[in-house]
Formats: C-alpha cells, structure tokens, sequence
C-alpha cells in the first residue's frame, strides 16, 4: 500500500469519486439496480452499508494484529456478518417502516464486495482513524451513487423527489418499474466515464 | 499442530464474541421491536376512530382452525372475557358449539398464546389463522372493527387491515405487507385505490367489483386525502369531490387490473366473513357460558 | 370417458394427494371460477347434484363458497363445479359431496400435489422469479463472468453445484439447530459460514479429485462467496418455511436461472465486441444496458403461476 499520508479529504473524495463502489469500480450493484425506485430508499440503503463499512472497517484497524493472517477471510466475514445483523436488527426495532422495504438488501449486505475488498485492501494495513475516514468516503460514494440514481428514476418515473411532488403526472413511468435501474446505472456509468476522459484530456492539456 | 491450534483458536475467540454482542444486541431490540410494532398497529387503527370521543381500549379475537381427522376442521376463537382474562370457543363451521375452555396465561404474542392454548387444550392441533381487534369505549360499545387478514396478490399474498364502522361500514383499507412489482400491483399502497372503498356499506360489497376505467381527476383529487392541506382543499370540499363517485365498482390501477381484483375479493371475502363470525360468535359464546367482553 | 377425465385420472397418479376413500379420486382447479372433480363410479344425472355439493376454502371452513351450477359429464364420471367467487391454483379447497339426499357426506381435498408444488418452486425460482433478471439480485459475478459463454457455463455449474449443496445444509442447520434454540438472528452469520466452508471445501475436493475441472472452475469458486444469490437463497428458503425438498427444487432453480441468464448474457456479450459502441458506453456501461433489456423481457414472466 502506498506509504504517502491518508488525510481526511483525500479518503473521502476518494470514496465519492475516485474509486466510486459503484460507478468506477462495480462492485455491488445489486441494491443500486433494485432499491434506487426511490431517492429515500437509496439514502436508506447507503446508511445501512455506510455504517456497515464504518464500523468493520475500525474493528478490523483496531485488531488487526489480534486477527492471524491465515483465518483473516473467515474473520472478516464474521465480522462483517455481526454488524450486519446489528444493524438488521436496530431498524427492524426503530424504523420498522423503512426495514420493511430494504428488508432483505439489509441482511445481504454482509455479502457485499465492497465492503470486504477495503477490509483486505485498507483497514488491516492501517490504523484507525484513516480506517475510519476510508469507511465513511466509500460509505458515502456508495450513498451517493444510489441517490444519483435514486433522484434520476423518481423523478422521470413518478414526478416525486422524496415523496415530494414536483410535477403533477408521472413523465416517463417506465424509470420506476425495476428493470430501469439497469438502464439508469448503464447511463450514468458511461458519463462518468466521458466526464474522467474530458477532465483527463483537460488537464493533459495544461 | 501448534500453528492450527493458535489459528483455530483465533477464529473460535472470534466467533463467540461476534456471537455474544449479537446475543446482547437482540435481547435489547426484540422486545423494543415488538413494542413498536404494537404502537403503529394501534396507531394506524387510532386514525380510524373518533378523535373527540374517549380513547378505546381493544378487545382481541384470534382465530384458530383445529383439524379433525375425517372431517371439515373446526374454527376456534380466542376471546376476551369479562373480569380480565380469556376463553376458547371451539366450533363445527355450522356454528354448533364444541368446547369453551377459559385459558389462564399471555394470549397477546403468537408465540405465548399457542403455548397458553396447549396447555389448556393438551394434544389437540391447532393453528393461527387471523385476528379480529374490536375498539370499545368506556362503556363496552363497539367504536369500530379491524380485521387483519390476508388475500391472494398478483405475486404472493397481500396482508391487509381493513377498518370497520360501528354499522359494519368500511371505514378504511391499509396495506400491511405485499410484494407486488413497484409502480404497478405495489399502487394498491396508494391512497387513490386504498380510499375508493372508504364508506362503503355491507350491500354495497357484495356486489362490489373493479371496473377497467381511468380514475377521474376530480375524484383522485378528493381521495388523496394526505394531499388535501397542500391543495388547498377543505375536508368539506374533499369529501364533496368524492360523493358522486362513492358508489360506483372499484377503479381499478392502471396495468394491475389483477392486484386490483384481488384485493377487491379479498377485502370482500374479510369483511362478509368477520360479519358472518361475530354474529356466530356472539350467539353462541353465552349460549356456552361465556361472557364476552365485548 | 372423456379426455379430461382420463388426464385427470392419469394426473392422480402423479399430482394429486394420496388418494382418498370415496367417489371422489382426482379435483383440479380448471378455470378462475371453476373446479373439476373426476369421480370413480358415475353420478346420476338425473339429480341436481348443484344442492348436494359444497366447497369451501380449507383456511375458512365456516365460508361455504357459492356454487352456481353442477355440470355432469354425458358418462357421469365428471363434475365440473362453477362458482361465484374466484378460486386460485394456489390455495387449498374442501369439496363435500353427499351421495343421497341424505347420505354420508364425502369430503375431498383439492389442492396441488407435492411434486407439482415443486414444480412450481423450479420454474419460479428459474424464470418468473429469475434471480438476476427479476430480483436484480448476483450482479458482480453475473457481469464479470458474461464475458464469453465458456465462462458463463462454468460459472453456472460450480454455482448450481455450491447452491444445492449449500441449501441442503443450511436447511438443516436452521430447522434443527437455531429454531429450537431460538438461536434465529445468528442466522446471517451461520449461512454466511456454512457457504464459505462450502466453497472451501469444494474447493480442496476437486483440486484433489479432478485437477481437470479445478482448473477450469476454480477460479470461480472463491468468488461465489461474494454473491448476492448465494445468500439470498437460504433467506428465502427461512423466509417461506420450506421444507427440505422445496429448498432443493428452489436451489436447483435458482441455480439454473443463474445459469441460463449467465448463458444469454455472454451470447449477446460476445456478439457486442464486434459491434461499435461509443467509447464512454463500451464494457460495462453496455453490458448494464443489455441486462435492463432482458430484465424487461422476463417482467414478462411476471405473475405466471403454475
């Protein structure tokens, strides 16, 4: 892992774009094509995972001298799996409204890529606070993505943007219906990719 | 051998404190999760009553069905007696009265009740069915009935909580849990098909059906209730907006006729049924020596 | 006899519940409203069978549905019940029939047979309810290894392979060691453990018993622990309370959805690298694209039963 130092905003713009979960470097795509039919279920998912990623990512800082090296797979899929359940069972207590819909999404985040790659990648090579900061910029790129496309398909497929009206009829209803997620995230992926080539080619210019 | 038992170790330690906070973390959330599933239930019924008239106390009536080798099973009620406590009723589906056993222990989780239920009933097989919750006033009359129950969806089943009046009217429908597709069959949460059956009486049901004809704009401006405050509507007006329209069949969702049907049978099906059973209940529960408390 | 009767007897054979002492040998849902019965011994024709019958819904016994007419086949061995409410392949029906005016009563069970239940588990699990097209659920994997159809064969089978094997054992962990310990939200952490010793074990099997294989699949065996499906399969099967034969009929179906959506994807995948694509759009952006298009084609599945 490169040595040069891990400030705050480096982790976090490094989450959110550089290495966006979703739209750079595709790992767990499956909440952003199923629960993105609204902005307010793509927020909700995000935190889910965005405290997921957080609160293994400093378990894994604090004891990775604790964790031997050959078991570290299954160690931190156990990890994973409790603060998975944690957080399963927190919003099936507190907000049983908004866990009846991400219900499922909630429990298989435990097997997310994501989470487990900046595990391997991050957290067992570095010390907390970095581990930390490094969570929450892929917790929030994650968030971000799902919200981008969230906000895309609610308001072409229902007029909404959560749950608040802003246009009295449905424009193009077919953005709400499940397989527009596909369509969606297939979209904003390639202007991602313009938008790097663009940024790239500027800057090569200077 | 000694590296595999550090490693082995390693993981076990591992595995039980994962085990532990998750055990630590369940018994803390469980029984706030059951005391918030029972506040929204009771929430979401409040909308239904008087909100001027004194607060209701609810009287609960499980619905059991107990096989019977080589014949129709029969159909038990758990009810809420007079002076605390409940009873069984144990019935043939003609309404002829089998059994009245007083239960003595916790009917109001599942779990609890079928435990209670064994106890007083050893060896016989029943299993859940549905509830009736009846909200009283002080003096026992009947403010208004729920029936939680379920019906066939377009995809699996779709629970529901429909509201009764006092008169056996509907006052209300509530979708509880379904998993039909989003935009189409999970429309049956909104509020445009949820309020057309609002206000329907007990003849009117019967004969209720859906129709395949777009909702008029005047119509789903008066049933969006929720809405009213933003458009500037008065509840006066609102209802205005939905008297020409309250007795024709059901409007069905666009590109969902079949949740639509549905859940028009099912919410049919419930209500009749409930009217059916509380008669039956209520005639034979003294005829067996118990007093209702409702 | 009639066509339909002798299907409906033949079906008996295969479908229907063990048969019953009585006239009665075979019932089948045959239309939204209707209900056949196929009895053994021919009914007069003469009587009006539609007051000696009654069906009710096993769930609500004190609800006699309402029959509104009793048609009898010209040779008598059929009945075909017509009622007033709708009735679903899904639910479960008691059909009483008297034989005389004041006879004993018969009473019959309609309901699906075991073997088409799982039936319908399959098919569900493998098209209706494809768990990619439709559950949008093993994206990662399902993308990365569209690329050419070898792969996707290969990623299939080790998937189906794992899956079953996996849905056997979490269903007897579930039903023997946590439910009765009420040991229930242990149960991500327990699944999540048994499929990754699945895999591991998998793994070190075939490395050992058929090196050939290994090297063509085992590069996928350590990434079907990242997915979605894999998981998803014992939450259902928890969910739904199936018991271990409907598990396996919802692996096995699973498995081949995963595998035929695999399969079309890296079709279409192949074919996509000689066309040409804008630059932003090639790779991925492309694939997801061409996913939404046949996630829209399977919405048409959507709401089939059987």
């Amino acid at each position: 892992m490169d040595a040069h130092e891990h400030t705050v905003l480096e982790r976090l713009s490094n989450g959110l774009i550089k290495e966006n979960p979703i739209f750079k470097l595709a790992l767990s795509m499956c909440p952003a094509v199923a629960m993105t039919n609204t902005v307010r279920n793509g927020f909700l998912l995000g935190l889910a995972v965005l405290f997921v990623q957080v609160a293994s990512n400093v378990t894994v800082s604090v004891f990775r001298r604790f964790i031997h090296e050959r078991i570290r797979i299954p160690a931190y899929i156990i990890i994973i799996a409790t603060w998975v359940s944690v957080s399963d069972m927190t919003l099936a207590a507190y907000a049983p409204g908004f866990y009846k819909e991400i219900a499922l999404y909630v429990k298989l985040i435990v097997v997310f890529a994501i989470i487990i790659s900046r595990l391997e990648v991050f957290a067992s090579r570095n010390t907390v606070w970095p581990s930390f900061w490094d969570g929450m910029g892929m917790g929030l790129g994650f968030m971000f993505a799902l919200m981008l496309v969230g906000c895309l398909r609610e308001f072409l497929g229902a007029g909404t943007l959560w749950g608040v009206e802003i246009l009295p009829f449905k424009p193009f209803f077919f953005w709400s219906l499940p397989p527009a997620g596909f369509f969606a995230i297939g979209l904003i992926m390639a202007l991602f990719i313009w938008l790097e080539r663009r940024f790239n080619a500027w800057r090569a210019k200077r | 051998m000694k590296e595999f038992l550090r490693i082995a170790l390693n993981l076990l330690v591992i595995s039980l404190v994962s085990a532990a906070l998750l055990g630590l973390v369940f018994t803390r959330t469980e029984n706030i999760r059951k005391r918030n599933e029972q506040a929204r239930l009771e929430a979401s019924m409040g909308r239904y009553l008087d909100p001027t008239a004194d607060p209701a106390h609810y009287a609960r009536i499980h619905r059991y069905l107990m096989e019977r080798p080589g014949q129709a099973a029969a159909v038990g009620y758990v009810l809420p007696v007079r002076g605390g406590g409940n009873a069984f009723l144990l019935l043939t589906p003609d309404g002829e009265v089998l059994s009245a056993t007083p239960l003595d222990g916790p009917v109001d989780d599942e779990a609890e009740r079928d435990a209670t239920l064994a106890r007083a009933l050893p060896g016989a097989a029943a299993h859940y069915a549905d509830s009736y919750i009846l909200a009283l006033d002080a003096s026992g009359h009947r403010m208004a009935s729920f029936i939680q129950g379920r019906t066939g969806g377009f995809k699996t089943w779709v629970h529901l909580l429909v509201a009764l009046g006092p008169d056996g009217s509907v006052k209300g429908l509530e979708i509880l849990r379904h998993e039909e597709d989003p935009g189409l069959g999970a429309e049956i949460e909104q509020e445009y098909f949820r309020n057309q059956f609002a206000g329907r009486t007990l003849d009117e049901l019967r004969t209720l059906g859906v129709v395949r004809l777009p909702l008029p704009e005047d119509y789903r401006r008066g049933l969006e209730r929720s809405r009213w405050a933003a458009r500037g509507i008065t509840p006066e007006q609102g209802r205005a907006l939905c008297a020409p329209y309250g007795h024709e069949d059901i409007h069905a969702i666009t590109g969902a006729t079949i949740s639509s049907r549905r859940v028009t049978e099912g919410v049919k099906r419930l209500v009749l049924a409930f009217v059916k059973r509380m008669e039956t209940v209520e005639s034979t529960a003294r005829a067996a020596g118990l007093e209702p408390a409702f | 006899m009639t066509a339909r009767a002798t299907f409906l007897l033949l079906l008996v054979l295969l479908w229907a519940a063990p048969a019953q002492a009585g006239n009665i040998v075979a019932g089948e849902i045959t239309g939204e409203h209707e209900l056949t019965l196929a009895l053994a011994a021919p009914l007069d024709a003469a009587v009006d069978w539609r007051g000696r019958v009654g069906v009710v819904e096993r769930e609500n016994p004190d609800v006699p549905l309402t029959v509104t007419t009793a048609a009898l086949s010209p040779d008598g061995r059929e009945l075909v019940l017509t009622l007033a409410e709708p009735v679903s392949g899904q639910g479960a029906y008691a059909v009483t029939l008297r034989a005389g005016p004041d006879g004993a009563a018969e009473s019959f069970h309609v309901r699906k047979g075991v073997l088409a239940v799982l039936f319908s588990i399959l098919i569900s699990a493998a098209l209706i309810q494809n768990f990619v097209f439709s559950r949008y659920l093993g994206l990662c994997i399902f993308f990365g290894a569209s690329g050419r159809k070898e792969t996707a064969v290969g990623m299939g089978f080790s998937f189906s392979l794992v899956m079953t094997l996996s849905a056997v054992f979490v269903w007897a962990v579930y039903n023997f060691v946590l439910k009765p310990l009420h040991l229930q939200f242990l149960q991500v952490l327990t699944f999540v453990g048994i499929i990754a010793i699945f895999v591991q074990l998998l793994d070190t099997v075939l490395r050992k018993v058929n090196p050939f294989l290994f090297k063509k699949l085992g590069v996928y065996l350590v990434l079907i622990t990242t997915n979605c499906i894999i998981l998803a399969v014992p939450l259902i099967l928890v969910d739904n309370a199936y018991d271990l034969w409907e598990s396996l009929a919802l692996a096995l179906g699973s498995g081949a959805g995963f595998a035929l959506a695999l399969f079309l994807m890296a079709c279409v995948r192949e074919r996509l690298e000689l066309a040409d694509i804008p630059e932003p759009f090639r790779g991925l952006p492309i694939a997801f694209v061409v996913a939404g298009l046949f996630a829209l084609a399977f919405l048409g599945f959507s709401g089939m039963s059987f």
